[in-house]
């Protein structure tokens, strides 16, 4: 026997129910999985830019560069990547931890100004591959994880 | 791992904060329950509030128009998205159209589904906020398009859980095919089992039997050619089995074997090796052939005088009246009278035909003459014989016996044995002069003779009985 809305209608509105619980096992999945993906795609772009941005002599500044995924750390529900130098790296006498930050703005040394080599604003200057990886995963995850808590 | 602190303080931050996006989307499904309830609620007014859903309408149209504009300058954007909300747009547009076709008053349902939409786009927009790219992703018009992504994702999932739901059923239906030709074929195996068991357990049974019959055939061969000691050794062997085994007492094991000593005994003296035995049978076996033999040939020699003198048989039916046909054994042994009587009548009758040639003896002539002196006297009796004087004996007819000194005849009576009293005298019969022609005329001179035959056979047997020639 038809309801009120299809006799009003002549059609129901059905499916509110599955896609209330769609949307919560999708924002679930979302938070664990595919926030991390997204900004580790975006991280590897910025890192391999900088890698290559930086000028060589030894290597040192350029082998000290990282990737570092986390997520959820104190407490927030977020996911993070940063691409810095590693604190421990050693490479023939040089830490690059203590000067990279001068190649990357120049400074002002006894013989005289030296100019900044910046290799990590260039990384990032280049919005929109980071925004078109992180998009495309985002996009990707999204419908996989849809279709995984469909499928749950 | 490394961690974020094992890095300086020079960097590069991108992070998405997902607490503010799970907000959204809860504001956004609790919207969508509004909604809901706002559909039950408003289309169970009479009439719906034409103007507010008008207003509600344009709001999302306005929404999308928004969207619509920004979305060609998000980068990277998928041309389906971008379809998909041209799409979306379209049917808003149409929407909004049918909106106003309606009577009713119902467009605040639909304000509450354009809020819901600007909510979720709104929080989506809000949920990717960068550290270092603050307007990377703040762009709602981007989050709108992802969440039009989502919904295509969603529609598409649905599809394809259709699509499984229906494979699965297909699945289904294979499974139970597969599964009923398996149980079939499960029963034939077994069937197929169950007769190949039945055929092996009767050959087997068939082959042991055949094996039981050549054991038994092997055991009894082997028993055959044992000599006794290897007897004696195989039963003290099975005694003394039966006794380790409490089957038999001490005293029945002793006594058995005592039973074996002798029979050991008594096969080892008595019993001839095998080879000697075989002699023997070889022996005893010509012996009897050559019994059978000469049993045969006397045999051969009997029924041919019978068949011989089977034309003399009118001579048996002159003496007892009978067919002599229907007493062929008494007939043989009454063969001799008939010669006799053949002798005694026939004979003389050739005589008389073929005028007294002397190829058909008489019987006085058979038991007088031969020799041509006359004996001194007949021995069939027995009786004192004198040197140089003839006397008629026989064992196999009347012979003459002329002894160089005098002795004695023992008859065959005293001698002991068998033969018959009275009886037993045999004739030795020479009726090689008559020939087919002969008897023909013989029988027809019978014929002319006509009665007279019947008493003259009668006369010549009772004279030669009288005489002595049937003892």
């Amino acid at each position: 026997m038809p309801n009120r809305t299809q006799r009003v209608f002549g059609a129901d509105l059905t499916g509110f129910s599955e896609l209330r619980l769609t949307l919560r096992k999708l924002a679930a999945e979302v938070e664990d999985t595919v926030l991390t993906q997204a900004v580790e795609a975006g991280g590897k772009i910025v890192h391999r830019s900088a890698r290559a941005n930086v000028v060589r002599s030894s290597g040192a500044l350029a082998n000290s560069l990282r990737l570092v995924v986390t997520k959820n750390q104190r407490g927030s529900k977020a996911a993070k990547a940063r691409i810095g130098i590693d604190k421990k790296y050693r490479k023939q006498g040089r830490r690059p931890v203590r000067y990279a930050h001068l190649v990357e703005f120049g400074h002002v040394s006894a013989k005289g100004f030296v100019s900044a080599k910046p290799f990590l604003r260039p990384a990032v200057a280049n919005h929109d591959r980071i925004k078109t990886a992180m998009a495309a995963v985002m996009k990707q995850g999204i419908a996989r994880a849809v279709k995984k808590t469909k499928k749950s | 791992m490394s961690t974020d602190s094992s890095l300086g303080t020079l960097g590069v931050n991108i992070a998405a904060y997902a607490g503010q996006f799970m907000a959204e989307l809860t504001r956004a499904e609790n919207g969508m329950t509004k909604f809901q309830r706002g559909i039950s609620k408003t289309l169970t007014k009479a009439g719906l509030d034409t103007i507010g859903l008008g207003n509600a309408a344009r709001a999302m149209s306005n929404e999308l128009q928004y969207v619509w504009n920004n979305i060609e300058k998000i980068p990277g954007i998928d041309p389906t998205t971008i379809a998909s909300v041209k799409e979306m747009k379209t049917e808003v547009e149409a929407f909004q159209q049918g909106i106003h076709r309606l009577v009713a008053g119902g467009m605040g349902l639909f304000a509450q589904f354009g809020k819901s939409i600007g909510l979720v786009a709104g929080g989506i927009a809000q949920a990717f906020k960068m550290t270092s790219l603050q307007d990377l992703f703040i762009n709602p018009t981007m989050m709108a398009a992802n969440f039009v992504v989502a919904l295509g994702a969603v529609d598409a999932a649905l599809q394809a859980d259709f699509d499984s739901a229906v494979m699965a059923a297909q699945a289904q239906d294979r499974l139970a095919a597969a599964t009923a030709s398996t149980t079939e074929a499960k029963k034939e195996a077994a069937a197929l089992l169950a007769l190949i068991s039945k055929q092996n357990k009767d050959f087997a049974q068939s082959e042991a039997e055949l094996l039981r019959q050549m054991m038994a055939a092997g055991e009894s061969i082997r028993r055959d050619v044992l000599t006794p000691q290897e007897e004696w050794a195989e039963q003290l062997v099975k005694l003394d089995g039966l006794l380790k085994a409490a089957a038999i007492s001490q005293e029945t094991f002793n006594r058995a074997m005592r039973t074996a000593d002798m029979k050991l005994e008594i096969d080892t003296t008595s019993k001839p090796p095998a080879a000697d035995q075989l002699e023997k049978h070889k022996a005893d076996f010509n012996n009897v052939r050559s019994a059978a033999a000469e049993f045969e040939s006397e045999m051969n020699m009997m029924w041919t005088n019978v068949s011989y003198h089977a034309a003399d048989a009118f001579a048996t039916m002159v003496l007892d009246g009978e067919n002599a046909f229907k007493e062929l054994p008494k007939m043989a042994a009454r063969a001799a009278i008939g010669i006799v009587a053949r002798l005694a009548i026939i004979n003389p009758l050739m005589n008389m035909l073929f005028g007294g040639l002397s190829g058909f003896q008489t019987l006085p002539a058979f038991f007088g003459s031969g020799s041509g002196a006359a004996p001194a006297g007949a021995r069939a009796a027995g009786g004192p014989v004198s040197g140089g004087s003839s006397y008629l004996v026989g064992e196999k007819g009347p012979e003459l016996f002329t002894p160089a000194s005098s002795g004695s005849i023992i008859p065959n009576d005293k001698l002991g044995g068998g033969r018959e009293r009275g009886g037993g005298h045999t004739f030795n019969i020479d009726a090689r002069g008559a020939d087919r022609t002969g008897l023909s005329r013989l029988e027809s001179m019978i014929r002319s003779l006509d009665g007279t035959i019947e008493m003259r056979a009668i006369s010549a047997v009772s004279d030669h009985r009288r005489r002595g020639a049937y003892g």
